[in-house]
């Protein structure tokens, strides 16, 4: 004996599946993608090629999405919305286009204002799908697990069974309760995993929340799901991979042109060379001769502080200053946390960036075996003394540090060093600062920003790799 | 027309995933521009080579570079011949020296102007400057390209256009709205596998495994600049078989020149 639906069932089953696919495209727009009218138009013929979902979902994905991290915001959606079980393959396509249709007709550019210009992640995505639609926070955890994701479909699950304040003190009070909804999730979301993989997966999401409140990090503050790109995110949140090469490459490469294209800009009329070419045309004057102007490249003193609250920025700086290294003419590097070493030898004699790094870090270990504190009194004072002979007009000097003179001695008021600051900014072509600490933590405790700037330092928050790529085009221009 | 995997696979010695196939036809089939992003050595290029052989149309390519203007690649007056006819005709009636008689055609241009539909590969344009991209949106979007002295040029044929990008800087939403997008990675082991097989039938499994094992070991080292390619893959593996199936870590490494082609990234494959 079978059960058969009435017509307002199956009438109410397809007015939920339209609902959902029109709240597809809508979605879209929400989260950042700009679909114009055009748009839907191909999307419409493209659904009129289409023979089955495969080509539906390769074709409309070809047109709306721009990049790489929009593809991945469109499958999570379209699997939602599009590709349930119960949608037949063609009449799929074809109800699709009605609603496109419907759409167009009650277009709502509106939408679109309402949506912040920066393209937001999987993240957020998951957290809108998850909180606006009827959906399982599961489905997508699983998904993203299938799809290799784990880190951000721990994530996810951390974010949504966590306490809501997720303080220390919050996760440790309800730590049971905590890994009892992660095994009840687990268990619902994976039911054909084994004891032994469901464990595992425990395991590891144990040790996210383990060095999650080691590390003090709020959760949801920072994860692999964040809502930044790479280039907007903290430095000290950023791992080494191959995305972060290939952006500070990318960074690399926009610094160099930039400064290619102020060379060229440059460039004013050679009259005498002007005549001489047109003279071969009969004197009509048809193209004319720029002077080649010799710009001469920048000359760098870099001093990086090495203590662990600041290595991080300190070897991503390292980095696009040695990948941008052919736009100086000479470069010295110093190192320092209480006191000072040369390292120029060190990256001179490397083989490779990452080499060079290395190199320069394990000089450090070698020479100051004991921890130190900050100093920048003694540190810059070794400066002086050390790259005395380079304190020229010549020079611009880079000191990435977060300006706390931990050790340093006060006089009248002030930290001594700030006299240091002012006689090598007084020397120099200038002093910049690029400190991986925000304004908001500025001249506080032992900070001491604001006697710097006032002894002439140039001093740049330096949170993000695009704000360290920004600073330094700021010092070659 | 329509594209298939079989057509790709023996007209274009070319393996195409499915989804790049649906793009391609896609992008025909709307008359727009198939703009592929991804690392170098992603199978880009030799697509659009691909697409051209199966077609059999010509390929005109445009190869972008920092500083390439409008006129590199619509053409410009020629001046010598002007200033000729203009010496010529001193005394008689003056030819019109902004016609097209005077105008020498370049790769744009011809790919517009041309009877028959060719593929026109617009190669590496995240290399060329914004106002080159600006440039670009008029041919792209309505298929003409406007010179002052002459006027509007309209496409003869639709062209299929390919624009590829190393991604080494973001291309302007305009130009993403008027393209067919697509981001190419690597190809997965198993079509690496059967890229390897096609181009070199006589490698065996084991060979290849262990060739795909060191590339993807490379590939996936973030210190490593410029991972190796397909096209290098391919190379290596010629270079393996040509030293006699070599397969010493040592003899390997000696060989890492046909993957790596800087001193910092040889360095860094070697661990030393």
């Amino acid at each position: 004996m079978g059960f058969s639906s009435s017509p307002r069932v199956i009438y109410s089953k397809r007015r939920e599946s339209r609902m959902q696919r029109q709240e597809f495209i809508t979605q879209l727009r929400q989260l950042g993608f700009s679909i114009s009218t055009a748009e839907l138009l191909d999307v419409m013929r493209v659904t009129e090629y289409a023979t089955d979902i495969h080509e539906l979902r390769t074709g409309v994905r070809g047109v709306l999405c721009k990049s790489l991290p929009e593809q991945k915001i469109f499958d999570i959606l379209f699997d939602m919305y599009l590709s349930g079980g119960t949608l037949e393959e063609k009449t799929a396509a074809e109800r699709f286009k009605e609603e496109l249709f419907d759409m167009m007709e009650g277009d709502r550019p509106q939408a679109e204002s309402q949506i912040d210009p920066i393209r937001l992640g999987i993240g957020m995505l998951v957290e809108r799908q998850l909180r606006g639609v009827q959906s399982d926070y599961k489905l997508a955890m699983k998904k993203l697990f299938n799809e290799g994701e784990s880190a951000a479909a721990r994530h996810i699950l951390l974010r949504y069974i966590m306490p809501s304040s997720n303080t220390f003190s919050d996760i440790l009070q309800k730590k049971d309760r905590v890994m009892a909804s992660i095994h009840g999730s687990l268990r619902s979301a994976f039911p054909e995993l084994a004891d032994s993989g469901i464990q595992a997966l425990e395991r590891a999401l144990a040790e996210e929340i383990k060095e999650m409140m080691r590390s003090g990090k709020k959760l949801g503050l920072s994860s692999s799901l964040s809502t930044l790109t790479i280039e907007d995110r903290p430095i000290i949140e950023l791992e080494d991979s191959v995305e972060l090469q290939h952006s500070l490459r990318v960074f690399a490469k926009s610094i160099a042109s930039k400064r290619s294209k102020m060379k060229k800009s440059k460039r004013r009329l050679d009259m005498r060379r002007t005549i001489r070419k047109n003279i071969q045309r009969g004197g009509v004057l048809i193209e004319q001769v720029k002077r080649s102007r010799v710009r001469s490249k920048p000359k760098l003193l870099v001093m990086t502080d090495v203590s662990p609250s600041t290595i991080h920025a300190s070897k991503l700086f390292l980095s696009i200053i040695q990948m941008v290294r052919n736009l100086f003419s000479d470069i010295h590097y110093y190192e320092f946390i209480g006191s000072l070493i040369d390292v120029t030898t060190e990256v001179r004699r490397s083989s490779s960036i990452h080499d060079s790094i290395d190199r320069i870090l394990r000089k450090w270990k070698e020479i100051k075996r004991g921890k130190e504190s900050s100093d920048y009194q003694q540190a810059l004072k070794e400066f002086v003394e050390s790259a005395g002979q380079y304190l020229s007009r010549n020079y611009t000097v880079i000191i990435l540090g977060d300006c706390r003179d931990w050790l340093g001695g006060w006089r009248d008021g002030k930290p001594m060093s700030t006299d240091l600051i002012g006689s090598i900014c007084s020397k120099t072509k200038g002093v910049y600062i690029f400190n991986p600490e925000p304004v908001e933590q500025w001249d506080r405790g032992d900070s001491v920003v604001s006697h710097y700037r006032n002894s002439g330092a140039v001093v740049l928050e330096t949170l993000t790799l695009r704000q360290l790529a920004k600073n330094l085009e700021l010092v070659i221009s | 027309m329509k594209f298939s995997r079989e057509a790709f696979v023996e007209k274009g010695g070319y393996i195409p995933d499915n989804d790049l196939i649906t793009l391609v036809n896609v992008s025909v089939r709307l008359g727009k521009p198939l703009l592929l992003e991804g690392p170098p050595g992603t199978g880009k290029t030799t697509l659009a080579k691909a697409l051209a052989a199966i077609s059999g149309r010509e390929l005109i390519r445009i190869q972008c570079f920092e500083g390439i203007t409008a006129e590199q690649v619509i053409g410009e007056f020629n001046y010598t011949k002007q200033l000729l006819a203009l010496e010529k005709s001193k005394g008689t009636e003056l030819a019109d020296l902004f016609s097209e008689e005077y105008f020498i055609q370049r790769a744009l241009l011809r790919a517009l102007q041309s009877q028959e539909p060719v593929v026109l590969l617009i190669d590496e344009i995240d290399r060329s400057d914004e106002e080159f991209e600006a440039f670009l949106l008029e041919a792209l979007g309505e298929g003409q390209i406007t010179v002052p002295e002459i006027g509007t040029i309209k496409a003869r044929s639709t062209p299929i256009i390919v624009l590829t990008s190393n991604n080494t800087r973001p291309l302007s939403s305009a130009l993403r709205r008027r393209s067919i997008f697509m981001a190419l990675e690597y190809p997965d082991p198993i079509r690496e596998k059967e890229i390897l097989k096609l181009h070199l039938p006589e490698l065996d499994d084991l060979l290849v495994d262990k060739i795909l094992s060191i590339v993807r070991k490379l590939r996936s080292n973030e210190r490593i600049a410029d991972p190796p390619s397909v096209a290098e893959t391919i190379e290596f593996a010629q270079a393996l078989l040509f030293m006699g199936d070599v397969l010493e870590q040592e003899r390997v490494e000696e060989l890492y020149g046909v993957l790596l082609k800087s001193k910092g990234d040889l360095f860094e494959a070697k661990g030393k």
